[in-house]
């Protein structure tokens, strides 16, 4: 007997007690009759029976599901099977929004999960959380109880509430805090802190896990959502398996690259083409570059600062990106450490020819006082591709996206560099949100030196797993900015869906980074667009 | 606090540091049926008017390529609400055009067949546009209402073109006083949204456009249930804000967003203002976002600062109540240092969706001024605003609107770039093909 049934059968003898002197040959019928009426009280009504027969006694103690599941995130290996109590949980609530009482607020404290890893439940708590179908509407105690837990709109009215869809929304609350570490009081700042979560040390987030949130939390809560819990719950599971940042131990080096870039003005971007790229190939590795100025300079021009990087790749450093492929090669264990030390190498410098440059051309016009003029800048996105694993450094907002037609991935690996990303959140607009905190050539004028001095940048640092028929895009922002669509998401959907397009029908890298270019150029084009491919070859159609 | 009414008030700051100047607070107040009354009284009485617009204009089409008229469409509406007349309910159809014509006055719900009768008389009328007269003749005509919940439906096409408008407004705010709720829907083109929701403001109905003759029966029955769910009738919540307190803003959130833009401060700088709910349907919360400026005192003796006054003043007819008063007195505590604030972001978020519709406001007036930059700019940051509280579907609204600016030749393309903060506009390179300036191949 555990500790539960012992608790629970110290209730059955006061409540025998109670009920006076009562023979010994009926006292065991009654305390069987009062346990049967206990549980019923505490289970939840109205289940299948396959889904009853999943759990656990609703009087279990065992572990709060949410801290069970924190334990399960932190050691890794999501199946669906080492997820199982999750899964029941995702079942109930769906099978609640079949019934007359949909479960609206998924409230943590109802759940456990007890030593045999069967999920428990406790009917009262679980139908806190439930619509009262009499009066259609919230009781004040459930409001005050639930709101944490619940659509924000659903405290205004559940009259024309999608139900099922706030079950839904509810449920991925949860999921968002024990899988990303997210709690918000609003749907603001919930969209916020997922904007921000790749930017956040420590963990690698799946890229694409923010952007399935996302679509819950800003769905309307009065149309469905297209989403059940327990498919919400496989997608999570599926991305975290299936995440491109985890990586192998061993690089397969027998992969060949196709890789081929191309870069256009927008057709209406005043000043020329301010966006440069470079790739270069060393056997199994291949190193690809786009570099977007910035084109508010005063001192030089973004394209100037973006041709400065180029210029450095292509004279100063390629003997050193041959040095670190070749030391990668001989020695298994210097990757990724070689290609580290590489692209660090390469940041630096090129960071420091940019500010050297704004102080040439400071020389010849001291006599404007140098707070009042910009000086030159660029982003910089890097990839160090070696086999089917790339390292991916970067300042700015030049995005690397991965296309993976075997994980059907399409996601954005990297997070701008945008004031709005590393400030905390406010219901303020800020205008300034897109204003780039992090470039080459960053620099401040030192009064005492009189001359620039450059600021130190901290690259961000990606390792990605590549596999046959995936494609790595670097490209400039104005490949998703300069798309004629109403927002960004509908923008990226647009790329998306004229990537799938053509993959399939294009075998050729050429024509497809050429009409995904398109894509932008004949939008809105109010941008510079370039865009930087490499491809993971199948084995057998590998170029040499 | 009354049994049958909840009324909550929520700040989105307090303990705030004393002496701060110019601190925006502001102050949610929340309003619904206790849900244990409504258990009680599931269901309430009503007695409906419908204000049917039988002009010239209504022989127009429903819509572009419909096959129905407008009155057609709006006869078909009427009666696929029916079937949801209780008995007890009464129902009312005035037509009005130049004349007004009353059909029925108070025929019981369970007389269908009798309003489905009155309701061909619609098609047999026709004329100019009296508001003034439509008005007058309901209020004559519900000054025999039975019932505690009084609705009108107010159905027009377009503008008035006969009788004084000033007027027709004085009606509509007597019958607000009398606890008539008034909603305005609105059919075909003409509608003129911002006009009509004048005529709904004073009783807090709702304004809708009608798009086609399904969705208009929808609404008509979501307005008939709603008249049938209000327990708690002829309310008046009064604000009372002290002197001292700077740029006084009032909104309404749900069920239909709303700024009071005819909030104005008394002579010695406070601010008195009333809104009138004849109806509160149980189904809905009522919210209320007051935002001030304040000047927190630095005296160390006080510990709160008093920031107004709510008091709602309501009847409830199914308990024969009349003359019921619920207060609140609302306080800012004060807090000796910083670091002690405690903050409700929830509040901050429902004044951001509220402040849209003062923004849309503005918008429509740039628009009537033709100003079109800052109609453009206006929805720019509506856009962005509706992005940050994740309501896509009108971040995607505005920002059509906004292309819509463009396409109609309102903004050029580089008015349109700067306000999107994109770069400025270049002619087409020589207006044909284009060598990319760099490429490299495999």
């Amino acid at each position: 007997m555990n500790e539960n049934d012992s608790q629970l059968a110290d209730v059955i003898d006061r409540l025998c007690s109670l009920l006076g002197e009562i023979p010994p040959e009926e006292r065991a019928e009654l305390q069987g009759a009062l346990q049967q009426r206990l549980l019923d009280l505490f289970r939840v009504e109205g289940l299948s029976a396959e889904l009853a027969g999943q759990l656990g006694s609703p009087l279990s103690r065992g572990t709060p599901l949410d801290a069970w599941c924190r334990e399960r995130v932190a050691a890794g290996g999501f199946t669906e099977e080492a997820f199982a109590p999750l899964r029941t949980a995702a079942d109930l609530v769906d099978h609640s929004a079949t019934t007359e009482r949909p479960l609206l607020a998924f409230l943590p404290g109802a759940w456990r999960v007890d030593d045999g890893g069967r999920l428990c439940v406790q009917g009262p708590r679980f139908d806190l959380g439930r619509l009262n179908p009499l009066v259609k509407q919230l009781t004040e105690y459930q409001r005050k109880q639930t709101k944490r837990y619940l659509h924000p709109n659903l405290l205004r009215t559940v009259a024309g509430a999608d139900l099922a869809s706030a079950g839904v929304y509810s449920f991925a609350l949860f999921l968002l805090d024990v899988f990303l570490g997210i709690q918000a009081p609003t749907r603001a700042e919930l969209q916020d802190a997922l904007d921000k979560c790749p930017h956040r040390p420590g963990r690698a987030i799946p890229p694409d896990v923010p952007v399935l949130f996302r679509q819950v939390v800003t769905a309307a809560h009065n149309k469905p959502l297209g989403w059940t819990c327990r498919e919400l719950l496989s997608a999570v599971l599926r991305s975290f398996r299936d995440s491109p940042f985890v990586c192998d131990t061993v690089v397969d080096r027998a992969v060949r690259h196709a890789w081929f870039a191309y870069s256009v003005q927008g057709l209406h971007k005043e000043g020329g083409n301010e966006d440069r790229h470079y790739t270069c190939c060393e056997g199994p590795a291949s190193l690809l570059l786009v570099a977007d100025g910035v084109s508010t300079a005063d001192l030089g021009s973004g394209a100037m600062a973006a041709e400065e990087i180029v210029r450095l790749m292509q004279f100063g450093h390629q003997d050193q990106f041959r040095a670190a492929v070749a030391t990668c090669l001989h020695d298994p264990q210097a990757w990724p450490d070689a290609a580290e030390a590489f692209l660090a190498g390469l940041f630096g410098a090129a960071h420091q020819q940019v500010v050297q440059q704004v102080n040439l051309l400071y020389q010849g016009r001291k006599e404007n006082s140098p707070e009042l003029q910009a000086p030159m800048c660029s982003t910089l996105t890097a990839a160090f591709v070696l086999g089917d694993q790339a390292l991916i450094h970067y300042l700015g907002d030049s995005p690397a996206w991965l296309f993976s037609p075997s994980r059907n991935l399409f996601c954005k690996l990297t997070a701008d560099h945008h004031a709005g990303r590393e400030k905390s959140f406010s219901f303020e607009l800020d205008h300034q949100a897109t204003a780039l905190t992090r470039v080459i050539g960053a620099c401040e004028f030192s009064l005492e030196q009189q001359r620039f001095v450059a600021v130190e940048q901290d690259a961000d640092r990606l390792r990605v797993q590549l596999r046959s028929g995936d494609l790595l895009l670097l490209a400039s922002d104005g490949l998703v900015e300069a798309i004629d669509a109403s927002g960004t998401v509908e923008k990226i959907a647009r790329l998306e869906a004229e990537l799938r397009r053509q993959s399939q029908a294009e075998r050729d890298l050429k024509k497809l980074v050429r009409k995904l270019v398109a894509l932008a150029e004949d939008g809105l084009s109010n941008d510079n667009i370039t865009l930087n491919a490499l491809r993971i070859e199948p084995k057998e159609e590998a170029h040499g | 606090m009354a049994e049958e009414i909840i009324l909550s008030c929520d700040l989105n700051r307090n303990f705030v540091v004393r002496g701060a100047k110019n601190e925006k607070i502001v102050l949610r107040l929340r309003l619904y049926t206790h849900p244990d009354f409504v258990k009680a009284h599931p269901k309430t009485f009503c007695d409906v008017v419908l204000l049917v617009d039988t002009s010239q204009s209504m022989d127009e089409p429903f819509g572009d390529g419909a096959k129905l008229t407008k009155r057609q469409g709006v006869m078909r509406a009427i009666e696929s609400m029916l079937p949801a007349l209780q008995p007890e309910d009464t129902f009312s159809l005035i037509c009005y055009d130049s004349s007004t014509y009353v059909e029925l006055d108070h025929a019981p719900g369970q007389a269908k067949d009798r309003i489905r009768a009155a309701l061909q008389k619609i098609g047999q009328h026709s004329g100019a546009t009296n508001f003034e007269k439509a008005f007058a003749t309901t209020r004559a005509v519900l000054g025999n209402g039975r019932h505690a919940s009084q609705r009108v439906c107010f159905l027009t096409d377009g503008n008035a073109t006969e009788g004084r408008l000033a007027t027709a407004h004085q009606h509509n705010r007597e019958l607000a006083t009398a606890g008539v709720t008034v909603d305005c829907l609105g059919v075909g083109e003409d509608f003129n949204f911002n006009e009509m929701q004048r005529f709904t403001t004073v009783s807090n109905g709702r304004t809708e456009l009608l798009g086609t003759p399904d969705r208009a029966g929808e609404i008509f029955t979501q307005l008939l249930k709603s008249a049938q769910q209000a327990l708690i009738g002829n309310a008046v919540l009064r604000l009372d804000v002290p002197a001292g307190m700077r740029d006084v803003e009032i909104y309404q959130l749900t069920p239909e967003v709303r700024f009071f833009d005819d909030v104005k401060p008394a002579a010695d700088g406070s601010v008195h203002y009333r809104i009138n709910l004849p109806a509160i349907t149980h189904t809905h919360t009522y919210t209320y976002l007051v935002q001030l400026g304040v000047d927190l005192p630095a005296d160390a003796s006080r510990a709160n600062l008093p920031l107004g006054r709510v008091k709602l003043d309501f009847d409830v007819p199914v308990k024969k109540l009349r003359g019921q008063v619920l207060e609140n007195e609302i306080v800012l505590n004060l807090a000796s240092r910083p670091g002690l604030e405690i903050s409700d972001t929830s509040v901050n978020s429902d004044l951001l969706e509220a402040s849209l519709e003062k923004l849309d406001q503005q918008m429509n007036q740039a628009s009537r001024q033709q100003d079109w930059l800052r109609a453009g700019m206006l929805l720019h940051e509506m856009a962005q605003k509706a992005h940050k509280l994740c309501d896509e579907d009108k971040a995607r609204e505005y920002q059509l609107a906004l292309k819509a600016l463009g396409k109609n030749n309102c903004l050029t393309q580089e008015q349109l770039n700067k306000i999107g903060k994109a770069s400025s506009v270049s002619k087409r390179l020589g207006g044909g093909e284009r060598e990319p300036d760099n490429t490299s191949d495999y």
